[in-house]
């Protein structure tokens, strides 16, 4: 989901303000990676790319190893807690949420570990940077094999027709600014009024 | 994680994803034309998925650095699930504006 690329209206400004404020994780996780190991912030000492990708396979574990252990002192998650306890109107869906903080924990600490193992063909990290990158001449082909879109031993389950079906469900443009819309229009009516002050 | 994107905003939002590139600092001659990024330095491209808690959900490694962040996302692992209908899974159907959806997506930025 991407923001509106011209937002003309308001709604689509408080929608891309409110998007840009739920994506900024994403690079703050480059941030907090690149700090917490200075590896990733030199340039790559390394003769090939087999060491780079391996190397950065390794941070990320470390750095999920430390996610782990110190989820519980973040500072939303405290925030988090005490907003449950004051029980305000907005409160009461949070505390919701910490009540069975507990389960979601335990489900989110076997997710990850089965991501790894390679739940839906290689979303997780190790499967997904052993299946690298191009390879742009024959230089490196063991480490970096183009992903198969189809092996031959594991044809589409559905046949060819599912598999194009899917392509389109993914891809379509429509459905794309549909979704788009309908969530301009859920975060308007949700949080317009709370959000209107911060745009600019 | 669902809930907690939920509550922000984003019913059906599974995470955010960007692209980073890492220079490389020993890259050969040979290779230095597909790896030289658009700043000029050499490196490859890291793409990642992760939640508010930082939790890396998806990570590829390895895109040289001539690339930009469409086509290093058309070639990752994620992508081509999600097109093959291997991911995501379709159990987690959420409501926004009266329309019932079952196919969840990702925060990405505009590029």
């Amino acid at each position: 989901m991407s923001p509106h690329p011209m937002p003309t209206t308001e709604d689509q400004k408080v929608f891309n303000r409110l998007q840009e404020a739920v994506r900024k994780d994403v690079e703050r996780l480059f941030g907090v990676l690149t700090q917490r190991f200075h590896i990733a912030l030199h340039p790559g000492r390394y003769r090939s790319v087999k060491m780079l990708i391996l190397t950065f396979k390794a941070i990320c574990i470390f750095h999920n190893t430390c996610v782990e252990s110190r989820r519980e002192r973040f500072l939303s998650r405290r925030r988090r807690a005490e907003g449950a306890n004051e029980g305000g109107g907005a409160g009461d869906a949070e505390g919701e949420n910490v009540g069975s903080g507990s389960a979601e924990r335990n489900g989110r600490d076997d997710g990850p570990v089965g991501c790894d193992s390679g739940q839906g063909g290689g979303a997780g990290v190790g499967a997904a940077a052993a299946a690298g990158g191009p390879a742009p001449g024959g230089v490196h082909v063991g480490v970096n094999a183009p992903p198969l879109l189809n092996p031959v031993d594991q044809p589409p389950a559905g046949g060819m027709a599912a598999d194009f079906e899917a392509w389109g469900e993914a891809r379509n443009a429509d459905e794309h600014a549909q979704l788009r819309a309908d969530l301009t229009a859920h975060v308007w009516s949700g949080r317009g009024d709370m959000l209107a002050p911060y745009l600019s | 994680m669902m809930n907690r994107n939920a509550e922000c905003g984003f019913p059906g939002c599974m995470g955010s994803l960007d692209c980073s590139h890492w220079a490389w600092h020993q890259c050969p001659r040979s290779m230095a034309g597909s790896y030289q990024s658009r700043k000029g330095s050499r490196g490859i491209f890291v793409e990642a998925v992760c939640d508010e808690d930082l939790w890396i959900w998806h990570l590829f490694v390895g895109a040289p650095g001539s690339l930009n962040e469409n086509n290093v996302m058309h070639q990752s692992p994620l992508y081509l699930d999600e097109t093959a209908g291997r991911w995501p899974p379709r159990n987690q159907s959420f409501t926004l504006n009266g329309t019932a959806r079952s196919l969840s997506y990702y925060l990405v930025d505009g590029t």
